[in-house]
């Protein structure tokens, strides 16, 4: 046969069956890994807010080093939650009652940066411009969205999940200090999942919720796995919440934890 | 010896510019001879006293050679009507399954008659490859590589359907096992499920078991093509292109053919393989229709849900395969020399006889469903096979009936299609005469579209709430899609006839006499 | 659910403000679209967020108010494509959050309910509750606080949020001045028209005409005659095309004036009807009242509960004749025969009180043609009834004298002030149709100049005699306000578009005289007007604001305290509970305005039976004409696709209207469809003359239509409406004419000479028989009386064995309505698998509906459906009328799509609740069959065969019962619906949520067909059109995904409302939820309660009903208790959540037939053909047609001697 096909054909079987298997299983690891939510979507970091390029200028000129690249932070969850300690429920107002968190009027922002409230030294007039010329125009900010479920996902409720004793910082990560916010979780559905199938390590006291360093040490001390015990709501039983609320409910007959599909989906 | 090369010999017999050496005497009471009914004498598989050498040059001409005038008009337009099927089906994909005349009473009509129907069509091949070979049935050799090429088609054309009935398809992945961050799998109760499985492991297998037969028969083309190579003969693959047409047949086939080089050795493996192969295969051929027919069987709709249902739908895919190949091979025979004397009337008759006894399995089917319909004492069992089915409205007029059956004339189709055009094979003048095993294989085939759709809409379009009956109307995209597949199987199955091994030689030259040291003793 | 004062009316004016332009703050911007064509939103960012589903952050708006909500559109802007770098890794949503002024009782992401009411066409009114999600208004709710609704709607009101978002509605004033339109402001019209009325009022309003809606509001009377003092001479008109004129007539002719009757069914326990349909059309503002009353008094329960009776004798059919006991079908001038039959016969058998009327009765001709037994057995039951305990009612059909001389028989059966009740019309209310329809058009004829039409359409509808549009076109300015274009824009020279209600300020009247106030929820919507506003810019007052107008008006009218200081806490308590408390109370009812009382009733009805002829009864070539109507009403929700899909109760007829006859009549005229069974629906095209007009229209039979009748549905046949109406049916309104325009007399119908014969008609329901089997159960209430509580009663220990241990020994325990089943005769399922769902083998015996208790240690997991709550839905086939508006809440709440008339065709309707009608009868040709309707929605079935074969898990059911569809993980293999027994899964064939209905594209052969049949317009297919209007995207409930192609759906048992009270429960705190935090929108909209929603478990919760009674219980487990609670298809052991409740009937023992009445004793047996089998028993209205039964059960038997059971 040497004169139709070289010699090295011979070797073009087991060749063949070995890209096969092994391109396929790179395929196959390949979308595992890549094609997830926990890939495309932690680490999402947009500017803030979305502001025509005169605004922006100012920001990125007054950007801090710390954000890399062209990122500015027009609003900054460190100063704000972080150094100042504002609770989250000062500006995402509605969080306890509504399903949404909502975002801040600018009469919010205001409250606070209404020419002379705040020392100017701090402020930066510069970066607030863009909030002041809102407020004298009647116009609202717009921020860019960063944590968003699917559009399918028609049930996903702020005030359950604060009244049972979900952190914040259980879905949003250590929102209090990142300057420009990021998505830090998947917010996959295996990833709701996870939680709804074995919710104690992820619930604190009620009066907890918002307090994020508290939250966060309580996390590093128990490192996720204080699930043996009664959890962290443990930890405070003089306030309803966290897994004392949880248990307390489990008397009930509502169907506490949803994991069927119309809880979500409909 | 003649100074003529045996290629040249041989194209010269295809192509009538020499006579056959020997010619076919037809006697009238034996055929071609093969028809004798003593026992004590084995009638020949291969006729005119062939030899080996023969046997691949026929075979292997069908390949080489350009076949006859008739080949080119066919296959265009068999092509075409592929080509509009592939229309069609792009349309549909980019506009709905609204395109066809489905409705929110009738959810499944031609789409899924015709993934049940071709998947039929897709039995006999394994069934002639696989349980033929083990029951040592020698006439299977002359017909086996054909019915696995079928198979292969019919499967690709049945494939199909499910796939572009779904109204989403670009979301047809979450049908796979496939881990996912949203932490759900597919559901393995569902019958669509299994027939996933089913239909992806039968095409596999059904295809492993057709290339690796074809292996040696590739290594036989090549050879051919290598060794005239070296006498720098044959044509050029086009006029002013330098390149040989024996060129690309060495280099194909002999890609093909994966180095065989018709050792003992590479027999020895070789006949494992298939013996494996074949006992993996006969299962599966009971298993695919089985599951195909749970798809109904598991549902609760009256006129599917039908314990009969797995028996019975094998011995109708038998029964619609056997007959889907007599439908190709009978003009193949016409139209291909020498087929004739591969392809005997001994064969026809074979496989007539087993049109018959699965056809009449089907007929006790059907009345099985009455029988059942009545004994179970269930209004709404009853009412579909009495007025979704059966009766006809110039009867039920005339029995005063308050109702017929819209779809009656499908069902009766049926009936004389399958259950009563067979019996005509009682007769051995009909079960011998080619014509007639072509009409009554050609009545199965469209009785076993029938048997299909009246399934499928008929207990669809009367169910259970008479506030939610409606009738189903095929649109122009339904029909031409159907017959587009018609097209793809057919412009697949000449493609067949014309670049590959029609016959599996190896196995022919197995059967034939002279392979058997005492050609007396049997 | 908070029902408050709409914030808009805090101090701000609605139209007024002018729109700043908006500052380029930012690159992008979402600009405003409702502020008027200019500034249409065509932004590639707009349309890309408008494409998607609605994203949550579509709940935070940025707007002043909820009505500003242009800022809404701009809330969450999908920029694909990123001049942004954090973009290139996805899509850039923004948030918008509010700016400077907060509202502050709107939270994002929770609805706000506002409390409004709708006007209905002719007079009456209804109380809404608006469900608003940031400024739009997405779903109509009936009032709790309104007297006419308590909490229901009806079909209009229901759609009322359609109308709203119509594209096709009128935008901006436009002027015509030679022919050609002309874009203008109203700051245009405001300057042309305080000149030109200017010089109208010089001449002290000569040569104007005023053509304006019949409808009650006391605020519009105040501007209407502000109007009428600038402009004396002017000349009005208050026009009503499809009202009653005989009635208006009939009462004047009784008691000297034109009264108003407002019934009360609940007190009646006798009910005659003469042409009416009490209970959903022919009683415009009170028919939900009147279903309420109607229903109070057929809620059976238990064997001992008792109802009223209803007698109708109809020509066509009406839901309300569906529903009656006994139904006569008479041709319409044939049962004024019989009312004179009866008044004659209730003296003949001593009706006191009757004075000069008895002489007048005993002088009246003799009727022929009317069944004297029937008669006389009406009678005896009339006035075996206490007195003021029974009702007659005559329609709009019926002479005047019929009318005056049924006020005179309810007034002796001393019914007034107790089932009726009067009201003296005011004079804009008692002008009839005919006296404005002729009136204007004379006024126009000798020469008037200038005609003002607000809210009418005479163009198209008034009669073909009156020559209307002939004279309107005389006229040197006409100047019409629409809400929607219509013919009579088309001829305008000035096009006003009118502000729709729920954009406006405003008040109305019920038909009970209760007032309410109209608040707009959202700013106008292509820069409308009110009615109020437009009205005071024409008197020329200074304030042109309708929230002013209105104050002013109640202002004045709030006496005593609350005049003052008070009447701001009164008025926001009015806007809160959306009803005026100290309006002008309801009339006492009874007699106390009609001068001399009852005897001079009678005196004025024996005058006017002096009067009257008996007619003739119709003939072959001379048939009685009916003009009814249907879903689009007179004609003005025509261009509502909602409307025009949902199929007539009777007839199933969807965007068209036919003219019906009854099988009998179209055989004779050679007129008969194909039979849509197995055929195309096609009708025959017909020539229609009367009148002196002519019509074709395609001919449709309807078992139960009186003979030698024709009905044709007004309202149809539009030819400038909009994309949805245009062109949908045949217009009747050319033939309806003369004083008792409703009827018509002398009709003659053949077949079209010219043009196609045969006419597409769409129909939702192919088939009316039930083919015998035990699909709707009923049964009369004698039998229901005897063995409702026990279905075994009275038979012996042996026979009771026989039927109560099934073959395999199992005791079975069935309740009346499942004895009637196919349960009664089949061997009980036997499982041999444990129910992953429940935990345990399903119990052997099909016992009655609900949950299953928990196992007796079988296993050793507690089953899941022991839990509460477990939610289920009972339905009342006794209760429900067929009147289908649960379909359109469904279609409202669900964001389900219309598909159009060929689609329809094909069988691709997607109503997720259908009203299944059965038409029973002694055999399939009973020319006066008996209806029943069935709603079926999905049932949500314990072990449901929709999920086992779903491959992807895309249906599945939940822990609380309900049986999930999951869109997203759909890919349409459609074997779920193919295996649903109940068939209500519905597919979208093509991009039905998303596409417009009917969008612009018009191929070739599509406008050909058009053009050789108007009908044909609908021809259009879903996948040629265009993408959904933007604007009609703002009507989509939030909550619910909108459907792709390729998706099945289903009812959802209203998913997003039980999430949406659980998370309530859970943040209260509460233990359970509590029956009736939840409604499902079919239940609540359906008038008469027919449809129960709730934790079927929750069998030992106290509560307090709405008139302070307890129970122990949700309603539901109530409902589901009841021996009349039977599953649909239950022999399937699918397990439904919801039950179906047999119809009870209360038939009169004097009319029954012997064979009938013979199941009143065995009701369980077969009744007719002698058929029937011991223990195989159906209902009696399915096994009229059970034919093949024994054979059967002849298998049957045998089966079981194979089984070794005894039989």
């Amino acid at each position: 046969m040497s004169t139709i096909f070289p010699k090295w054909f011979n070797k073009l079987p087991p060749l063949i069956l070995a890209g096969v298997l092994g391109g396929g299983s790179a395929a196959v690891a390949g979308v595992w890994y890549y094609a997830t939510p926990k890939f495309w979507r932690v680490g999402y970091m947009p500017s803030q807010p979305y502001l025509t390029p005169e605004y922006e200028d100012v920001l990125l000129r007054e950007a801090s080093p710390r954000v890399p690249g062209v990122m500015y932070p027009g609003f900054s969850h460190q100063i704000h939650a972080g150094k100042l300690g504002l609770d989250c429920r000062y500006c995402h107002s509605h969080v306890e009652e509504s399903s949404e968190a909502n975002i801040p009027s600018v009469s919010t922002c205001m409250g606070c940066h209404a020419e002379g409230h705040v020392d100017e030294k701090f402020a930066r007039p510069a970066n607030l411009r863009f909030v002041r010329d809102a407020w004298a125009r009647d116009e609202s900010i717009r921020w860019r969205r960063v944590h968003k479920l699917p559009d399918y996902v028609r049930n996903f409720p702020h005030n359950v999940h604060i009244n049972a004793g979900v952190s914040c910082f259980s879905c949003h990560g250590n929102i209090m200090e990142q300057e420009v916010v990021h998505q830090v979780e998947s917010l996959s559905m295996s990833w709701c999942l996870d939680c709804h199938r074995n919710p104690e390590p992820h619930l604190v006291p009620r009066d907890k919720v918002t307090d994020l360093y508290w939250v966060r040490n309580q996390f590093r001390s128990t490192k996720f796995l204080n699930t043996a015990s009664s959890g962290l709501g443990g930890l405070d039983s003089g306030t309803p919440g966290g897994a004392a609320l949880l248990s307390g409910l489990r008397e009930h007959d509502l169907h506490l934890l949803p994991e069927n599909c119309g809880a979500c989906h409909y | 010896m003649s100074a003529l090369h045996p290629d040249e010999i041989t194209a010269g017999r295809l192509t009538g510019a020499l006579v056959p050496d020997r010619p076919l005497t037809m006697d009238p009471q034996t055929g071609d001879g093969t028809l004798i009914d003593d026992p004590s004498k084995r009638a020949p598989l291969v006729l005119n006293n062939r030899s080996f050498h023969d046997v691949t040059e026929i075979v292997c001409g069908y390949c080489e050679q350009r076949p006859g005038g008739w080949w080119l008009p066919v296959f265009g337009l068999v092509s075409t009507l592929a080509g509009i099927g592939t229309l069609m089906i792009l349309y549909l994909l980019v506009t709905g399954v609204g395109v066809w005349g489905l409705n929110n009473q009738v959810d499944w009509a031609w789409d899924i008659t015709n993934f049940v129907f071709w998947i039929g069509i897709g039995h006999a091949g394994t069934l002639i490859s696989a349980i033929l070979c083990l029951l040592k049935q020698k006439w299977r050799t002359s017909i086996n590589r054909a019915a696995e090429a079928m198979t292969i088609f019919a499967v690709i054309c049945a494939g199909t359907f499910p796939g572009i009935h779904v109204g989403r398809i670009w979301m047809i992945w979450m049908v796979f096992p496939i881990p996912n961050a949203n932490a759900i799998w597919p559901n393995f109760r569902s019958p669509l499920l299994w027939d996933v499985f089913a239909v992806s492991t039968y095409f596999t297998v059904s295809l492993l078991f057709w290339y690796m037969g074809m292996i040696p028969d590739f290594a036989t083309l090549r050879d051919r093509a290598a060794l005239r190579l070296k006498r720098a003969t044959g044509p050029t693959v086009a006029p002013f292109v330098n390149i040989r047409q024996d060129q690309l047949r060495a280099w194909i086939y002999g890609l093909l053919s994966m180095g065989w080089r018709f050792s003992t050795r590479h027999w020895q493996n070789y006949e494992k393989a298939y013996i494996m192969l074949a006992g993996v295969s006969t299962p599966l051929v009971l298993s695919v229709h089985s599951i195909v027919s749970f798809d109904f069987a598991t549902s609760i709709l009256p006129g599917w849900h039908t314990t009969i249902f797995p028996p019975y739908f094998v011995a109708g895919a038998i029964f619609g395969g056997f007959a889907m190949v007599l439908g190709l091979m009978i003009p193949a025979r016409e139209l291909y020399p020498n087929m004739k004397e591969l392809i005997t009337l001994r064969h026809l008759e074979n496989m007539a006889k087993i049109i018959l006894v699965t056809g009449s399995m089907v007929g006790f089917a059907y009345a099985m469903e009455f029988f059942i319909a009545w004994y179970s004492a269930n209004k709404y069992e009853a009412d579909v096979f009495m007025y979704n089915r059966l009766m006809p409205p110039f009867i039920a007029d005339w029995l005063g009936l308050e109702r017929s059956a819209p779809y009656w004339w499908a069902y009766w189709a049926m009936i004389s299609c399958n259950v009563l055009s067979p019996q005509l094979f009682w007769v051995k003048r009909f079960r011998t005469s080619p014509l007639w095993i072509f009409v009554v294989s050609m009545a199965v085939t469209v009785g076993m579209w029938f048997e299909r759709f009246v399934i499928i809409v008929t207990s669809l379009h009367r169910a259970f709430l008479p506030g939610e009956w409606g009738m189903f109307f095929p649109t122009p995209v339904d029909i031409l899609t159907f017959v587009g597949t018609v097209g793809i199987f057919v412009t697949l199955f000449m493609l067949f006839l014309r670049f590959l091994p029609a016959f599996a030689m190896s196995e022919i030259k197995n059967v034939m006499p002279q392979a058997s040291p005492h050609p007396d003793h049997h | 659910m908070s029902m408050d004062q709409c914030h808009s009316t805090v101090g701000q004016l609605p139209a007024a403000k002018p729109r700043q332009t908006p500052h380029e703050l930012v690159g992008a911007n979402g600009r405003a679209y409702w502020r008027g064509l200019d500034d249409a939103a065509d932004t590639p960012e707009f349309r890309d967020w408008l494409e998607r589903e609605f994203p949550a952050g579509a709940s935070m708006i940025n707007g002043e108010t909820r009505r500003t909500f242009l800022k809404l559109m701009g809330a969450s802007v999908a920029l694909a494509g990123a001049a942004t770098i954090p973009g290139c890794r996805r899509p850039d949503h923004k948030i918008m959050a509010f700016s400077r002024e907060v509202p502050e009782d709107v939270i994002p992401g929770k609805p706000v309910y506002y409390a409004t009411s709708m006007p209905l066409p002719g007079g009456g009114a209804e109380g809404l509750l608006v469900e608003t999600h940031e400024g739009r208004p997405t779903k109509v709710e009936g009032n709790p606080n309104h007297p006419i609704n308590r909490g229901k709607s009806s079909l209009w009101s229901q759609a009322s949020i359609l109308e709203l978002y119509d594209p096709d509605r009128l935008k901006d004033p436009v002027y015509v001045p030679s022919g050609a339109d002309v874009p203008r402001s109203w700051k245009d019209f405001a300057v042309w028209s305080r000149q030109h009325f200017a010089r109208l009022a010089e001449r002290r309003g000569e040569g104007l005409v005023f053509i304006v809606e019949r409808k009650t509001s006391p605020a519009l009377a105040v501007m209407r005659s502000r109007v009428e003092e600038r402009f004396p001479k002017a000349r009005w008109f208050y026009y009503d095309p499809a009202g009653a004129d005989s009635a208006i007539d009939g009462s004047t002719l009784a008691f000297g004036k034109p009264m108003r009757e407002s019934l009360r069914l609940e007190n009646a326990d006798v009910i005659v009807t003469l042409d009416r349909d009490l209970l959903l059309h022919d009683d415009g503002g009170n028919a939900l009242a009147n279903a309420r009353g109607f229903g109070a008094r057929r809620r059976v329960v238990s064997g001992a509960d008792g109802m009223n009776r209803l007698y109708a004798v109809e020509s066509a059919w009406t839901v309300t004749g569906s529903k009656a006991d006994h139904r006569v079908r008479l041709a319409p001038s044939q049962v004024g025969v019989f009312a004179v039959a009866l008044a004659g016969e209730l003296v003949r058998q001593g009706l006191k009180n009757a004075g000069p009327l008895a002489d007048a009765l005993n002088r009246a001709p003799a009727a022929s043609g009317v069944d004297q037994k029937t008669v006389s057995a009406i009678a005896r039951d009339l006035l075996a009834q206490r007195p003021g305990r029974t009702l007659i009612a005559a329609g709009p059909t019926q002479s005047a004298e019929v009318h005056a001389l049924v006020h005179a028989l309810n007034v002796a059966l001393g019914n007034a002030g107790s089932t009726v009740n009067y009201r003296p019309m005011t004079a804009a209310e008692s002008m009839t149709a005919d006296e404005a329809i002729n009136g204007a058009s004379s006024a126009l004829a000798s020469g008037a100049e200038t005609v003002v039409c607000i809210g009418v359409n005479p163009v198209y509808d008034a009669p073909a005699g009156a020559r209307f549009a002939e004279m309107f076109a005389r006229a040197k300015e006409r100047i019409v306000a629409s809400v929607g274009d219509n013919e009579t824009v088309a001829a305008a020279t000035w096009k006003l578009p009118l502000a729709h209600f729920l954009e406006s300020w405003g008040d109305t009247e019920a038909a009970d005289g209760t007032l309410a106030p109209i608040q707009p929820m959202i700013a106008p919507l292509f820069g409308a007007r009110g009615e109020l506003e437009l009205l005071a810019m024409l008197a020329g007052e200074e304030s042109l604001d309708g929230y002013e107008i209105v104050r002013t008006v109640y202002r004045s009218r709030v006496g005593g305290a609350d005049a003052g200081a008070g009447f701001e806490g009164w008025w926001r308590r009015a806007l809160h509970n959306g009803v005026f408390a100290q309006g002008e109370a309801p009339a006492a009812g009874g007699l106390a305005g009609v001068q001399g009382g009852a005897a001079s009733v009678m005196g004025r009805a024996a005058a006017a039976l002096g009067r009257w002829e008996p007619p003739r009864a119709p003939g072959e070539n001379s048939l009685d004409v009916v003009f009814s109507i249907g879903n689009v009403g007179d004609g003005r929700f025509a261009n509502c696709s909602w409307l025009q899909e949902l199929p007539d109760p009777l007839s199933k007829i969807v965007w068209d209207n036919a003219a019906m006859v009854s099988p009998a009549t179209a055989k004779r005229l050679g007129i008969e469809q194909t039979d849509p069974t197995d055929k195309k629906p096609k009708g025959r095209m017909v020539k229609v003359t009367v009148n002196g007009a002519s019509m074709t229209i395609a001919a449709w039979a309807v078992p139960g239509i009186a003979d030698d009748t024709v009905v044709l549905p007004l309202g149809y046949g539009r030819t400038v409406c909009g994309h949805v109406g245009t062109g949908v049916g045949f217009n009747a309104y050319p033939l309806a004419s003369g004083r008792n325009r409703r009827t018509a007399r002398g009709a003659e119908v053949v077949r079209t000479t010219v043009g196609s014969p045969w006419y597409n008609i769409s129909t939702t329901q192919s088939h009316g028989s039930m083919e015998g089997r035990a699909i709707v159960r009923e049964a009369d209430l004698a039998a229901w009386a005897a063995y409702g509580d026990d279905p075994f009663k009275g038979l012996s220990a042996e026979e009771k064995k026989r039927l109560t241990i099934d073959p395999y020994g199992q005791e079975r325990q069935l309740n009346f309505a499942e004895r009637m089943g196919e349960l009664a005769h089949a061997p009980a399922n036997v499982n041999a698998y444990t129910n992953p769902q429940r935990g345990l083998k399903d119990p052997p015996v099909i016992g009655g509906p609900g949950p299953t208790a928990a196992p007796s240690g079988e296993t050793g997991t507690p089953p899941d459906f022991a839990k509460n709550p477990q939610w289920g839905m009972s339905i009342d086939q006794t209760l429900c009328t067929g009147c289908n508006v649960c379909t359109i809440a469904c279609q409202a709440e669900n964001n389900i799509p219309v598909v159009g008339k060929v689609e329809v065709n094909k069988g691709r309707e997607m109503h997720w609740i259908r009203v299944d009608r059965y038409f029973t009868g002694h055999d399939r040709n009973d020319p006066n069959p008996e209806v029943a309707h069935q709603p079926v929605a999905c049932v949500h079935c314990e072990n449901a065969p929709c999920e086992t074969v779903c491959p992807v898990n895309a249906t599945v059911h939940g822990p609380e019962g309900m049986n999930y569809m999951v869109y997203n993980r759909c890919i349409g293999t459609r074997y779920c619906a193919n295996n649903c027994p109940y068939k209500v899964r519905r597919f979208n064939f093509f991009d039905y949520g998303v596409k417009k209905f009917n969008g612009d594209y018009i191929g070739r052969e599509t406008l050909s067909a058009i053009k050789a049949d108007p009908g044909n317009v609908n021809l259009i297919p879903p996948r040629l059109r265009q993408r959904l209007d933007e604007i009609q995207k703002l009507q989509m409930n939030p909550d619910v995904t909108i459907r792709s192609r390729g998706v099945m759906e289903k009812c959802s048992f209203c998913v997003q409302r039980v999430n949406e009270a659980r998370i309530e429960a859970k943040l209260k705190g509460l233990e359970r939820i509590p029956d009736g935090m939840v409604q499902s929108a079919c239940q609540q909209a359906c008038p008469t309660d027919a449809i129960v929603f709730g934790d079927i478990y929750d069998t030992g919760t106290a509560y307090t009903n709405a008139d302070g009674s307890k129970r122990t219980g949700s309603r539901v487990h109530a409902m589901r208790s009841s021996g009349r609670t039977y599953q649909l298809l239950g022999y399937l052991n699918t397990r439904p959540r919801t039950t179906h409740m047999l119809a009870v009937r209360n038939p009169n023992p004097e009319l029954v037939s012997a064979e009938r009445k013979h199941l009143w004793d065995h009701p369980f047996d077969h009744g007719h053909g002698g058929n029937g089998k011991a223990g195989a028993g159906h209902a009696h209205g399915p096994m009229m047609f059970d034919t093949d039964k024994a054979e059967q059960d002849a298998g049957y038997r045998l089966s079981l001697s194979v089984l070794g059971a005894h039989a």
